[in-house]
């Protein structure tokens, strides 16, 4: 199997292969279905393509994906490194067995090795299983964002700092070398 | 025509004054809305067809001419909100307001409110994808929202009501602090009760195009920033006041420079003052980050201002001085509280928008009381001291002037603006004071009392093992100190008062851990919610006084400010915390041998609170 990365309690996890068709199907047919926010294909295709290394896939016996995680780094205003978790999805079969927690771990680790500054991400302020996930790694509330979802909920902006960069004022931050920045 | 009007207007409010997709999400898919013709025309055609409805006895008239009317009175907002004589701080021009459109409104509503529908015939609120798609549209094609009637009505009746009391309680201020009344209480603490039209509309009605104030043609910014800082710091502030003819005996060049260096912090101030008054009209979140973005203006107008004022002094003796000679720096003065009052804000209003963790309330009531003890010091020494300064000078400085002169017109002069000081200046700087001692001081110093009243509440629900304010999420990828600063990153670039560290924290922290044996920590408990409960009386006693400070005080507050409400809700919370803290000393006394069977047992719920700043934790069985 490719881009294995690990196998916990009999379910593999992968890195998302850009090669792969039949992968991009299965996370485009679970994320419509399970996911609350309806997203334009172009949104996840554009995270997909652009940072393949940071989607990670879970697989079951029948390697089918039950599971993905969507994620992306770019320099935040050119001033320091931001991970950023676009979409978390587990099949709700799957769920309450850990996954999700493993899926966000994955990510941190590969994140942090890349020396991001800070890890963000929204979530819905009514969805308690998410909040409990990531607030049990460090993530913190910073904004409330006003009915930021279609269906008129309010967010969470969610931050992991890693760095002393993550909580230093924007204006206080010199720019990152260009190579970081392009 | 008469909706697609009011739509227009809608959809005018929406992209200059509120947050496209965060306040409200327009579709208009370039559609016109009527923008060319005016509310008035079709008010008009609205009317013609009421009497044509009326003349040929028309099914069901009364339900038709009602729902006319409903829309002929919500374009009526849009014809009249900027043309309503609004009679801002005119004490002498008593003119009531004709908003009888408004009731009217109300009334209708209510008429139609009472009529039932058979909705089967209603065709549901579609409108086709493939139209949306083919029109200009930059959203994904949905299904229009199916909004319930009653709903609807509940609605434009709360537009009625809410835009009707905004403007009513507008015409009926007559003083600053009356304004800043209005806007803390009576516009910002409802102001999630507000339509988002209503709030959008209130931005438009409060500040003009022009600058002016309601429209006012005596006060715009510029002097409404004025009026501001010396409703703080007390009249007759020299860097304020006709500072060009302080500089008079400078040379041109130094003036010339002195003045272009005064336009430029004075245009800093007009804007910073600005952007503090266009948050009172959004949504509580957004209100969040123009207030934070607001500490690094109001932080560096300080810097501004603190080196204009002080060079002004040093180099040419001109400026405020307190009553011993040195240099006041009075504007510094008025914007150093507006920034600690924004960061008290900031801080305290995150517990309304549940953003703080319970390892976290610790943190944030700490640094609150550090931010109240220095704005209440800042209250009772610095302010206090730039009033006497001013008095001192009217009362001492200037009669020995006249006493030096010879007689002749500038004695004359100078005897005459004596006068006026004492008939005018001086009363109003003793009311100043007066109010900044008597309400605004106590205020402060009893939200000091109360959340350190809260801390030895939770210090001891920490001492009991309750819950631990040393440590954070259970899996934490992080550390504290990063969760710490990133909490306080806010505040973290200003620079006075010092932003307090880590290990500033950590120090404080350790205390609330528990003592080395059961009966230190049960002595430690008993010490701690003691002196909780006393402080929690004298914040009660304090609340009842400035209650009773706010009715007599008929100046200072709009006759039906929600300020009342404010007070009565930290009274609230104090009662909660009071029951908070029987239950615990019941279970402190019943294990009093061995209080780590209470964690066992119980653990900490966290609510709301009644205040929005005094969060509830309560003690629950597990």
């Amino acid at each position: 199997m490719s881009n294995l990365l690990r196998t916990i309690n009999n379910l593999t996890y992968h890195r998302f292969d850009i090669n792969d068709q039949d992968e991009f199907k299965q996370i485009s047919k679970l994320i419509a279905i399970h996911l609350s926010e309806p997203y334009s294909i172009y949104v996840y295709w554009y995270f997909l393509n652009n940072w393949p290394q940071y989607c990670y896939t879970v697989k079951n016996d029948k390697s089918v994906i039950i599971g993905v995680i969507i994620s992306k780094i770019e320099p935040h205003r050119e001033v320091r490194m931001r991970g950023y978790i676009g979409m978390l999805v587990i099949d709700p079969e799957y769920r309450k067995m850990g996954i999700a927690s493993n899926l966000v771990k994955l990510t941190i680790e590969n994140m942090t090795q890349d020396n991001v500054d800070e890890i963000m991400l929204e979530t819905e302020v009514i969805n308690e299983g998410a909040l409990k996930l990531y607030e049990s790694f460090g993530f913190l509330r910073t904004k409330r964002l006003y009915r930021y979802y279609l269906n008129t909920h309010d967010a969470y902006r969610l931050i992991l700092p890693l760095t002393d960069k993550a909580h230093t004022r924007i204006a206080f931050l010199p720019q990152l070398p260009q190579e970081q920045v392009t | 025509m008469g909706l697609c009007k009011f739509i227009d207007f809608v959809l005018h409010i929406a992209k200059n004054l509120l947050y496209e997709e965060e306040d409200i999400t327009t579709r208009n898919m370039n559609l016109d809305f009527l923008s060319g013709i005016s509310p008035q025309f079709l008010i008009q055609e609205i009317n013609e067809v009421i009497e044509w409805i009326i003349v040929n006895e028309v099914d069901q008239a009364n339900v038709i001419i009602a729902q006319l009317k409903v829309v002929s009175n919500l374009m009526k907002i849009e014809a009249t909100i900027l043309a309503t004589p609004i009679q801002f701080l005119n004490k002498d021009d008593n003119i009531s307001l004709n908003l009888n459109f408004y009731t009217e409104g109300i009334s209708q509503v209510g008429q139609l409110q009472n009529v039932e529908y058979d909705e089967s015939v209603i065709p549901e609120g579609a409108f086709s994808k493939f139209i949306q798609l083919d029109m200009e549209n930059k959203n994904i094609p949905l299904e229009l929202n199916d909004v319930p009637l009653d709903t609807a009505l509940t609605y434009i009746k709360a537009i009625f009501e809410t835009v009707e009391r905004f403007i009513r309680e507008a015409n009926e201020i007559n003083s600053i602090n009356q304004l800043q009344d209005y806007l803390e209480y009576n516009i910002n603490y409802p102001i999630d009760t507000f339509s988002v039209f209503s709030r959008g509309l209130f931005q438009l009605f409060f500040i003009r195009d022009d600058k002016s104030i309601f429209g006012s043609l005596e006060y715009n910014l510029t002097n409404l920033s004025t009026e501001l800082i010396e409703n703080l710091v007390g009249k007759n502030t020299i860097v304020l006041n006709n500072l060009e003819s302080s500089l008079s005996q400078l040379k041109d060049s130094t003036r010339n420079d002195l003045m272009s260096r005064y336009v430029g912090v004075l245009q800093d101030m007009e804007g910073g003052i600005y952007h503090n008054l266009t948050v009172f009209g959004c949504n509580p979140c957004r209100q969040q980050q123009l207030i934070s973005k607001g500490l690094v203006i109001w932080d560096t107008l300080q810097v501004g201002w603190e080196s204009f004022e002080v060079d002004l002094h040093q180099s040419y003796g001109i400026g405020d001085e307190f009553a011993t000679g040195e240099v006041s720096i009075s504007v510094t003065s008025y914007i150093y509280y507006t920034k600690i009052k924004m960061m008290m804000q900031l801080l305290l209003n995150g517990f309304e928008l549940e953003l703080y963790k319970p390892f976290e309330i610790y943190l944030i009531l700490w640094y609150g009381d550090y931010l109240a003890q220095n704005l209440v010091d800042h209250l009772q020494n610095r302010v206090t001291r730039i009033i006497i300064g001013k008095i001192e000078h009217l009362e001492t400085v200037i009669p020995k002037r006249i006493k030096k002169l010879k007689a002749g017109v500038k004695k004359e002069q100078l005897k005459e603006l004596n006068k006026y000081n004492h008939e005018v200046i001086l009363p109003q700087l003793t009311a100043t004071l007066n109010y900044n001692q008597d309400y605004l001081t106590k205020s402060y110093q009893t939200l000091l009392t109360l959340l350190r009243a809260n801390m030895k509440y939770l210090a001891t629900l920490s001492k009991i093992g309750l819950i631990d304010f040393t440590k954070g999420p259970s899996h934490s990828l992080t550390s504290l100190e990063h969760l710490y600063y990133l909490r306080l990153k806010p505040w973290s670039s200003i620079g006075v008062p010092n932003f307090p560290t880590y290990q500033n924290y950590q120090q404080i922290i350790t205390a609330t851990l528990p003592e080395r044996d059961n009966r230190s920590t049960l002595f430690r408990c008993l010490e701690l919610l003691a002196s909780s409960k006393s402080g929690l009386a004298t914040c009660r006693k304090e609340y009842e006084i400035i209650l009773g400070y706010i009715k007599r005080d008929t100046r200072n507050f709009v006759s039906n400010s929600k300020v009342n409400e404010w007070y009565h809700e930290f009274i609230s919370s104090i009662d909660v915390l009071e029951e908070n803290i029987g239950l615990l000393s019941k279970l402190i006394s019943q294990n009093k041998d061995d209080l780590s069977k209470i964690n066992k047992e119980y653990k900490i719920k966290v609510d709301k609170g009644v205040h929005r700043y005094i969060p509830n934790l309560s003690v629950v069985p597990k």
